[in-house]
């Protein structure tokens, strides 16, 4: 039972991860129907940039926390604007896709080529003590992720819902004509999406670093992963990409622990596969189209 | 407050709009009927700034205003109600009402809103009565009172309709067109785009005929409805 | 220079075939030439040109992009290697299995990859490119592992073992071979319905184009491509492991395509060329990555046609210029259409009769209680205000919506369409309110493509260029003149569509839905945006289809066009039919007036 316990809550910890930068994609996509297919990268940068804040620059842990996130969040913002804006308008997807993975090729290498391979773990503030729950050892490292991104989803949705920022997001996922009709810049508010999504995969990755080592090569399987949550999801369906995330990560650790971890690393793809044999648009997806003609 | 001379505007190989020629006052309400594809919408859009017009010169409160883009108009003071009712599905009433704040978020101050709000809904309890609800559960009539609202928030000095009576029953439209009646009282400049030539010449002041591309014909409301060759261009017979 | 270029152009197609033919023998004579280190490379080319060319029909023809290819290199590579070392079989039998199983592999992702689309798609290739890596990882018995298969021996031909040398040939042989099969394809039946696929799924499927059967083609091409390559490069490198084939190496396929040029046939050639000699000369080792990255990045701002491409694209407009100085090639003007049109007329006195339909979408009730008919032979026209329902009525009897109440039967059977192309099969065209031509494609080559659903012949046909296949070529071709012939069409047919002028355009697409042989023809808005001449065009046009006992529905807006050549007018309004009857009194009918200028009363009489 305890073991059961122990593996929950790794498994939710991870699948904190995965749902908060599954969402990263998501919140994007829903304004303007375009996503970031480095964002995997961006993850790894915020661990990486965590790690040399603590431990080569000795700063403190908020303020590399807080400089981590930003500096990937201004990063997204760049991609956006040179790697998507030029292509979001065009009747056909691939070609942000492409660039967005082209940009993620050129991070990683260079980050490989300044970084080195090494990878390294940022020493969490909650130390490296263990918590019993119910006879189970748990690690408070570990265990911190769930408050911590129950925190951040809590903010984000307050952002997205009250504020007025929010309000513009939601409106150009809902309608963009109306929006251009109404001659308001969709660009900005695109940029902001951005932003937001840049600062969920550096908080993200800046948080994976206390628990987990990082170096510079995880970007492309976790923004796999992640894109992969999103697909089985559906990209424009916020909530069911937070449960697909949790759900997968406790997959993955109790598969990992009970059949073997060759089988943990092909689970989720196999499920994308299996998912999209049978509703190409996602689990969760609710989008109608009707084609005009 | 709005002069068009001259105006020009192709699409590629379609020539869109011939030597336009248009004038509106503060207040006025001028009707542009025609039959499909004669380029109601593409008037509007060059208004706006939402298509760029090849020749000719668009002057508003004095300003030439022909190559500026959309979000430069709105800024001026121009207000577009497009065809189609497009609304914010998702979003509330409410919050469809407060995104016609556009960029005047801050120097329109909290209680300038609520007075907007209340004259509007005044003027349309139905959407009172449906503030927090979604807007595409409303009805098409109630859409097209939303979108007007949300145009009308901003205080526009000039207001385009864009076909305001697509797909409405008859009923609703008497009340929509005594709405913008009401605006135009209040000083605002309307100019009405109507394929129901009839109802919107019987709200606007002067009407444009277009066909093809250019103006067939105009005149005072009074004399066009009375005008054999409305019917005739109208249907395009020629 | 002038008269030079005029001789070359004029001799064009023996050039080609001779450059190529000296340009073959000399690669062929390279072994000789150089050194192994320089050989290696242009192996490696080699390779690579095999696997890109099936991929640049995907990418290019097929609007495919696939960024998991590697794993269809692997399952080649792998499955090959495996029977040749476990079961000793020759390579000739290990490489055939391997493109048979890549051809398996392949086919399980084209199918939900071919149902999605845009950004899903990648993804789904990417899914399996990974899966395809995982599995190459962990089934250590049939892999080996991380540690890959070893010991892969070379081919051998009757006694005769191949070296680096032979290798390379027989790779430069493959290599050509597949050249000249895309090359084929590209001006068959198949290469023309993959474009206007790729272009505009729906009007391709108002032809008859079955949009899975083409693209599933591309994908089975590309992925037997890739498995021989893969087959070919385990057996000379005598070494594979999982490293050479995961998701960066399916992002170096896509760039090599689109850097050379998705669509063009040496695109992929001037593509690998590069990527494999650049980080040579460069004398790279670190950041090659990026290098490969920034390229990417590159070609998809700066030269989104590739290499080839923007080569192409220049050069076409310069050669065409010069082409104009010359008379266009004399064609004997055929004004008979002799089996053009072999269904018509056979059909009783009514084509179509609709009773009752009904059609809504979510709440808005967009048809109500629709029933007219339509006699065979007639010219019907449907008039309504903005909105009142005709499009969506035009969809629905050509099969896009289905009507969710109400019967349609078609020459007296009762029609129950499930989709555009088996309506087109059972004889219903139509051509679109905005113009859907094929833009890569030239005039003649929209034309021809209508012809697709009806008379395509085998894929193996097309790729080997087959006598069957040239003639049936020459028939299309000349069915395709007399088309353009008959709606008066006098300009460049071997320009590309793109540069038509409005109102061509229009015209040529009707061409294009007469190529399916339909017997009734709908049209939206034809004449909607056309000068006066046109107009006067487009009416001779249909009664010369009229006369060869073609029925037409037509909605239109030109009311004096609609008067002068309908024999009946249906007026629909809210998508209620008002009434249908003869144009003189529909179209002065007081309903129909107000429902047009909104009046209560309407000014006396008109």
């Amino acid at each position: 039972m305890s073991l059961v316990l122990q593996l929950m809550i790794s498994g939710l910890a991870v699948g904190c991860l995965y749902a908060l930068i599954a969402l990263g994609y998501s919140l994007t996509y829903v304004v303007n129907g375009t996503l970031n297919m480095s964002q995997g990268q961006l993850v790894m940068l915020g661990g990486v940039i965590m790690f040399g804040f603590t431990s080569h620059a000795h700063l403190p842990f908020l303020v590399s926390f807080a400089l981590a996130a930003a500096l990937v969040a201004l990063l997204n913002l760049g991609i956006e604007r040179l790697a998507i804006r030029k292509f979001d308008r065009g009747p056909n997807a691939i070609e942000w896709v492409l660039s967005t993975i082209a940009v993620g090729i050129i991070i990683q290498d260079v980050a490989l080529y300044f970084n080195g391979p090494d990878e390294g773990v940022t020493p969490s503030p909650v130390g490296d003590g263990m918590l019993r729950i119910m006879g189970a050892g748990v690690y408070w490292k570990e265990f911190v992720f769930l408050p911590v991104v129950a925190l951040l989803l809590v903010g984000l949705i307050v952002f997205y819902k009250k504020s007025h920022w929010g309000l513009w997001l939601r409106a150009t996922a809902d309608n963009r004509t109306a929006i251009e009709i109404m001659g308001v810049s969709s660009n900005k508010i695109v940029a902001v999406a951005y932003v937001l999504s840049g600062l969920l995969a550096g908080l993200g990755g800046a948080l994976m670093s206390t628990n987990y080592a990082v170096s510079v090569d995880i970007g492309l399987a976790l923004g796999l992963k992640a894109i992969s949550v999103a697909i089985l999801a559906g990209v424009n369906n916020p909530k069911g990409i937070v449960a697909a995330g949790l759900i997968l990560g406790i997959a993955e650790v109790f598969i990992g622990q009970y059949i073997s971890t060759a089988f943990r690393e092909m689970f989720v793809y196999g499920m994308v596969i299996l998912v999209l044999y049978w509703k190409p648009a996602g689990l969760f997806n609710t989008s109608k189209t009707v084609i005009k003609v | 407050m709005l002069s068009i001379q001259g105006l020009e505007v192709r699409y590629g190989a379609i020539q869109a709009l011939r030597r336009i020629d248009l004038e509106l006052a503060a207040g006025e309400i001028v009707a542009v009927i025609g039959s499909n594809g004669a380029g109601k919408t593409t008037l509007l859009q060059s208004i706006l700034g939402l298509v760029r017009p090849d020749k000719g010169v668009i002057t508003f409160d004095g300003k030439p205003i022909t190559q500026l883009s959309a979000s430069r108009t709105a800024n001026l003071g121009i207000s577009l109600v497009p065809e189609g009712r497009e609304v914010f599905g998702t979003l509330t009433v409410l919050e469809n009402l407060r995104l016609g704040l556009k960029n005047k978020i801050g120097s329109t101050s909290k209680e300038q809103f609520e007075r907007e709000l209340a004259s509007i809904y005044e003027r349309f309890p139905r959407l009172y009565e449906r503030r927090d609800q979604q807007a595409m559960t409303l009805s098409g009539g109630e859409q097209q009172m939303l979108v007007l609202s949300r145009a009308m928030i901003s205080k526009p000095k000039l207001l385009l309709l864009d076909e305001p009576s697509l797909g409405l029953a008859p009923i609703i439209v008497s009340d929509i067109f005594a709405s913008i009646q009401e605006l135009a009282k209040g000083g605002t400049a309307v100019l009405l785009v109507e394929q129901m030539a009839h109802k919107a010449l019987s709200i606007a002041s002067r009407g444009y005929v277009i066909d093809n591309g250019r103006v067939a014909f105009q005149g005072k409301s009074s004399d066009l409805l009375q005008d054999q060759r409305m019917i005739k261009a109208y249907l395009g017979v020629h | 220079m002038n008269s030079f270029l005029q001789l070359g152009l004029r001799y064009r197609g023996t050039a080609a075939v001779t450059s190529a033919a000296i340009i073959v023998a000399l690669l062929a004579a390279c072994p000789w030439l150089m050194d192994t280190y320089y050989l290696n490379l242009l192996f490696m080319i080699g390779t690579f040109v095999i696997t890109c060319t099936g991929m640049n029909l995907l990418i290019g023809y097929c609007g495919i992009v696939s960024i998991g290819h590697a794993g269809l290199m692997a399952t080649g590579a792998y499955v090959s290697s495996y029977l040749s070392t476990q079961a000793g079989l020759s390579f000739w039998v290990v490489a055939l299995a391997g493109m048979l199983m890549s051809l398996v592999i392949g086919s399980l992702i084209a199918i939900p990859t071919i149902k999605a689309g845009g950004v899903y798609l990648s993804m789904i290739t990417i899914a399996f490119g990974v899966v395809i890596h995982e599995v190459l990882i962990r089934w250590d018995a049939f892999t080996g592992g991380p540690l890959g298969i070893s010991g892969i021996p070379k081919p051998e031909l009757g006694g005769y073992r191949f070296d680096l040398k032979s290798m390379y040939l027989l790779v430069l042989a493959v290599s050509v071979l597949v050249l000249v099969l895309i090359r084929n394809l590209r001006r068959s039946a198949w290469g023309r319905a993959m474009i206007a696929t790729k272009e505009n799924e729906i009007a391709a499927a108002s032809l008859g184009i079955r949009k899975f059967a083409v693209q599933y083609a591309g994908f089975a091409f590309s992925a037997v491509l890739a498995g021989l390559s893969g087959a070919i490069y385990a057996h000379a490198n005598s070494f594979i492991s999982p490293d050479t084939y995961h998701f960066q190496t399916s992002v170096q396929l896509v760039l090599i395509v689109i850097l050379g040029g998705a669509g063009t046939v040496l695109g992929p050639v001037v593509g690998a060329t590069i990527l494999v000699f650049l980080p040579e000369l460069l004398q790279m080792e670190k950041l090659r990555m990026a290098l490969y990255g920034g390229i990417m990045f590159a070609v998809l701002f700066f030269l989104p046609k590739g290499i080839v491409g923007t080569a192409g694209q220049l050069l076409g407009r310069k050669i065409r210029g010069y082409a104009k100085t010359g008379p266009s090639p004399a064609r004997e003007r055929n004004s008979e259409t002799p089996q053009l049109f072999a269904h018509a007329s056979s059909s009783g006195a009514v084509m179509l009769e609709l009773n009752g339909i009904h059609k809504h979408f979510g709440g808005l009730h967009a048809l109500k209680d629709v029933s007219f008919s339509v006699a065979t032979g007639a010219v019907h026209s449907l008039v309504g205000p903005n909105g009142a329902g005709k499009t969506t009525l035009l969809n629905v009897i050509s099969g896009l919506y289905s009507a969710n109440q109400g019967t349609l039967s078609l020459r007296g059977k009762s029609l129950n369409p499930r989709s555009l192309s088996d309506v087109t099969m059972l004889g219903i065209a139509r051509t679109f309110q905005h113009s859907r031509l094929f833009k890569e494609l030239t005039v003649l080559e929209n034309v021809m493509v209508g012809m697709a659903g009806r008379r395509r012949v085998g894929f193996a046909h097309a790729l080997l260029h087959t006598p069957k296949q040239r003639r049936d070529e020459r028939v299309m071709e000349e069915r395709a003149h007399l088309l353009l012939d008959l709606i008066g069409y006098e300009g460049d047919r071997d320009m590309p569509a793109s540069q038509l002028p409005y109102g061509h355009q229009r015209m040529v697409e009707i061409a294009r839905a007469l190529a399916t042989e339909p017997d009734l023809l709908l049209l939206d808005e034809p004449a909607a945006g056309m000068t006066a001449a046109e107009i006067g065009q487009l009416e001779q046009l249909l009664r010369k289809l009229t006369a060869y006992g073609l029925t037409i529905i037509l909605i239109e807006h030109h009311m004096d066009f609609v008067q002068r050549i309908s024999d009946t007018v249906t007026v629909l309004d809210f998508g209620k039919v008002i009434g249908t009857g003869k144009p003189e009194e529909m179209l002065t009918d007081p309903r129909v007036i107000q429902a047009y200028l909104g009046a209560e009363e309407v000014a006396a009489g008109a």
